[in-house]
């Protein structure tokens, strides 16, 4: 059996959030959502919660799973589980959270081609190696679950946050783009970044955050004349992981 | 009392028929509003799309083709695809449209095809039919993601989170819809001068499909009732190498059939070990999907695999960079503790795409009813594939913008709207007796559609069903409640609406499924086991007349491609 402690609350109805545990029989390589849906569909029992793919596409399954920043449909279930939403989000109700305020920002990093005024589109298929878009294929593993933001210990008022640097580097790290990419890490406050790797940790979809992402978009500020983008002295991690947003 | 909200152009559905009709309607100057259950570019089908089609531009210099070859060779695959039932002419100018416009419109704004490190585009051998966004099995998604953040960059409205519940009709016309905006518990009526339904495939109808909870064949039922036709809708189209479990997992597709960068194609295995299914073997058909089918069904019969388990795909045979390097699944195999290289992986069928859906033009994309225009894979052209529904959204926006420039709002019909309200209003119930969650009776639904309208039917079987149907429409029905006073994020809500669009969905299915008495690609029954081009190479076609359901059989085009066979020993025939 799986035993299930799940975090509900409904704003407009109840006082103060509450939890409830459920116990469903432990299925053939169980995801966490799959323990959800088991408790609705096979115990009638209501609990409000996103989904819309079930393999790695939506990213819109993300909660907090033992105390850990996890997606749904990715991670097996586990005998005895605390769910909750997602750390650091507004919750509409149960384990639904309020994306919108984040998901903009993920707008803010101008996530479209510029090509340079010298190299316009010729028609398709353009010369484009695959080794010249490796490493920006693989910012393209990311689904925006937003895991990563919560995970990540930095406060979001100066910080723009490790999803929204990959969406940038995805661009940045791009041969055929040739907008100043260093100048948008440098005003979304990569500088802020503690290079704790928490956000690493926490990616379902393995993307190297801090090394590849974070990491590339620096080397790209220095080179481009800003040279405050560069890694955090490890004091800073020790001083802004006590200070960040309560996870 | 609802919220009202005014368009030029309403869109229903954020998939990619209705994003790429939203963004060529915005740029053509016309005020457009979104309605999209799920999330713009996060749900529905159009994610789910792995593979696009290739076939080789003309220039291509690795594998040069003729214009005119290209269109044969397209055509001859879709109309097998689609079992003969497509629209041809429909089908041609897709497949134009896909590299005159698909492909470079995508990629000058980015989209990345993958490419090997010399710089040519990575296809399928000796074929060429396929070609991948980054990787096998994520095209849709990139592509969706391009998709969402163009739309937003132009501040379209999108109302996310938000279902459309029927069609609104006035003196005749489509003139907007009734929506329920879950995510904040409000109803609202949206008023346009023109609407295109784009609500996708409709296989969350059974117990094992591909698509999510959003999937539920609202589109078909809302045209239906606004006496739109619909056609083909019998024709289900599975997938049979989907994952057994976990459940969630049912729609990761291992892909069978033409893999990136090599010859070999997975091979499929039997409880005893015994290798029943390699797509390579089969001649003259590179995308052997429904062969893969029908050599499963072989298999049930002769109790060596059943529907929802106990076969396997291999990938043994394949090179290692291929499964490794160019394959999105072979992640979640390794995550269940399995070597993609060395172990198999057990399978089950799926419900996967529509074949058949709403009735429209395939010229125009307007369906029977004034005001409404269907675009992607809800209607009845073809069989889904993301370049083909962005054309439909394409070539939607376009003739709406013709129809209703200058043209004034049209007045709503009050006492339609009112009754649509509070029809919907009224599922908002806490405490009727016994109580169901709208989500067991959507697993009761379809629980029997697996049970008695699976890939292996019968007259009997389906009859079955249908009993069974309407047993729960009578006794589990009137037992819903939604889970909670809250009104906020009532999943619940919607889905009971849902219920009762799905049992008018699954009941109109099979009524279709007895009418048509052959088997014929995606549609078999074990009592008609042939294909009969003579009598049955017919679109069924459906539509609500005084009340009630009145079937007709109509021709197929069958201009550019036809089968050779006037009947045919089912297993016998590639389509």
């Amino acid at each position: 059996m799986v035993r299930a402690t799940v975090f509900k609350f409904a704003p407009d109805v109840d006082p103060a959030p509450h939890y409830e545990t459920f116990e469903v029989p432990l299925a053939r390589g169980m995801r966490v959502l799959d323990v959800l849906e088991a408790i609705r569909e096979d115990l009638g029992q209501p609990i409000s919660y996103r989904w819309l793919c079930g393999v790695k596409k939506c990213g819109l399954c993300a909660m907090t799973v033992n105390g850990r920043p996890c997606l749904t449909c990715w991670e097996p279930a586990e005998p005895d589980m605390i769910i909750e939403p997602l750390a650091g989000f507004p919750v509409i109700r149960d384990l639904v959270v309020d994306r919108d305020a984040v998901d903009a920002r993920l707008l803010d990093v101008d996530p479209f081609l510029h090509r340079p005024e010298d190299q316009p589109y010729r028609g398709f298929p353009e010369p484009l190696s695959g080794a010249a878009m490796r490493r920006a294929g693989t910012m393209m593993n990311c689904i925006e679950c937003l895991a990563c933001v919560s995970a990540c210990p930095v406060p979001r008022e100066r910080f723009i946050g490790p999803a929204a640097l990959v969406q940038l580097a995805r661009w940045a790290f791009d041969p055929r783009d040739g907008a100043d990419r260093a100048a948008l890490a440098v005003a979304g406050g990569i500088a802020e970044c503690a290079d704790c790797g928490d956000c690493t940790a926490a990616c379902p979809a393995g993307i190297p955050v801090k090394e590849i992402a974070i990491a590339g978009l620096r080397e790209l500020c220095i080179r481009s004349g800003y040279p405050d983008a560069g890694p955090a002295p490890q004091e800073k991690c020790r001083l802004v992981v006590p200070r960040g947003r309560d996870r | 009392m609802a919220r009202q909200v005014d368009a030029d152009l309403l869109i229903i559905g954020g998939g990619g028929a209705g994003a790429k009709a939203a963004i060529e309607a915005h740029d053509l100057g016309l005020h457009v509003v979104m309605l999209v259950k799920g999330f713009l570019g996060r749900s529905g089908c159009s994610i789910f799309a792995g593979n696009l089609n290739w076939f080789g531009p003309p220039g291509d210099g690795a594998r040069p083709r003729s214009e005119a070859e290209r269109q044969k060779q397209t055509l001859e695959f879709l109309a097998k695809y689609t079992h003969y039932l497509g629209d041809q002419e429909y089908m041609k100018n897709a497949a134009r449209f896909t590299f005159d416009h698909f492909y470079p419109w995508l990629e000058e704004r980015g989209l990345y095809i993958l490419r090997d490190d010399d710089g040519a585009v990575v296809v399928d051998l000796p074929h060429g039919t396929q070609a991948w966004a980054t990787k096998m099995g994520m095209s849709g998604q990139i592509i969706m993601d391009m998709m969402r953040k163009e739309i937003f960059r132009r501040g379209i409205l999108v109302l996310e989170e938000t279902a459309a519940t029927s069609l609104l009709t006035a003196g005749g016309a489509v003139v907007g819809a009734a929506a329920l905006d879950y995510r904040r518990g409000e109803q609202i009526v949206v008023r346009a001068k023109a609407t295109i339904l784009a609500t996708g495939h409709s296989n969350y109808l059974s117990l094992r499909s591909t698509g999510t909870r959003e999937g539920t064949a609202a589109g078909w039922v809302m045209a239906f009732r606004v006496g739109c036709a619909l056609q083909n809708i019998e024709m289900q189209w599975y997938h049979v190498s989907d994952v057994a479990w976990p459940r969630s997992w049912m729609r990761l597709h291992l892909y069978p059939n033409p893999l990136p960068g090599t010859a070999h194609q997975t091979r499929l295995y039997n409880r005893d070990g015994e290798l029943f299914f390699d797509g390579t073997s089969v001649p003259r058909n590179p995308v052997p999907y429904i062969m893969q089918l029908k050599a499963l069904v072989q298999q049930v019969r002769a109790g060596k695999a059943r529907l929802d388990g106990g076969y396997y795909t291999s990938y043994r045979h394949i090179e290692p960079e291929v499964v490794r390097g160019h394959i999105y699944q072979t992640q979640f195999v390794e995550k269940l503790g399995l070597d993609p290289l060395r172990d198999v992986i057990e399978n089950g069928v799926t419900w996967h795409m529509n074949v058949g859906g709403i009735r429209v033009n395939g010229q125009t994309m307007q369906s029977d009813v004034p005001g409404l225009y269907v675009a992607g894979s809800v209607s009845a052209l073809v069989t889904g594939g993301l370049p083909n529904v962005m054309y439909d959204g394409y070539v939607a926006a376009r003739h709406a913008a013709d129809e209703i420039r200058g043209r004034p709002l049209p007045r709503l019909d009050q006492s339609v709207v009112e009754r649509d309200l509070a029809r919907v209003a009224a599922y908002f119930r806490t405490d009727p007796e016994g109580r169901l969650l709208p989500a067991q009776v959507i697993k009761r639904i379809r629980t029997v559609m697996w049970e008695h309208m699976n890939y292996i039917k019968s007259d009997a079987t389906m009859r079955r069903g249908l009993e069974r149907l309407q047993r729960i429409r009578q006794e589990a029905l009137p037992r819903m409640h939604v889970g909670s006073p809250s009104r906020r994020f009532s999943y619940d809500w919607i889905e009971a609406v849902d219920a009762e669009d799905m049992l008018d969905a699954c009941e109109l299915m099979i009524r279709f499924s007895l009418h048509r008495k052959e088997s014929r690609g995606g549609f078999f029954r074990e009592d008609y086991p042939i294909t009969d081009n003579a009598r049955w190479l017919r679109h069924i076609v459906g539509r609500l007349e005084n009340g009630a359901l009145r079937l007709e059989e109509l021709p197929v085009d069958l201009r550019y491609a036809k089968p050779a066979e006037e009947v045919a020993d089912f297993f016998a025939v590639d389509y």
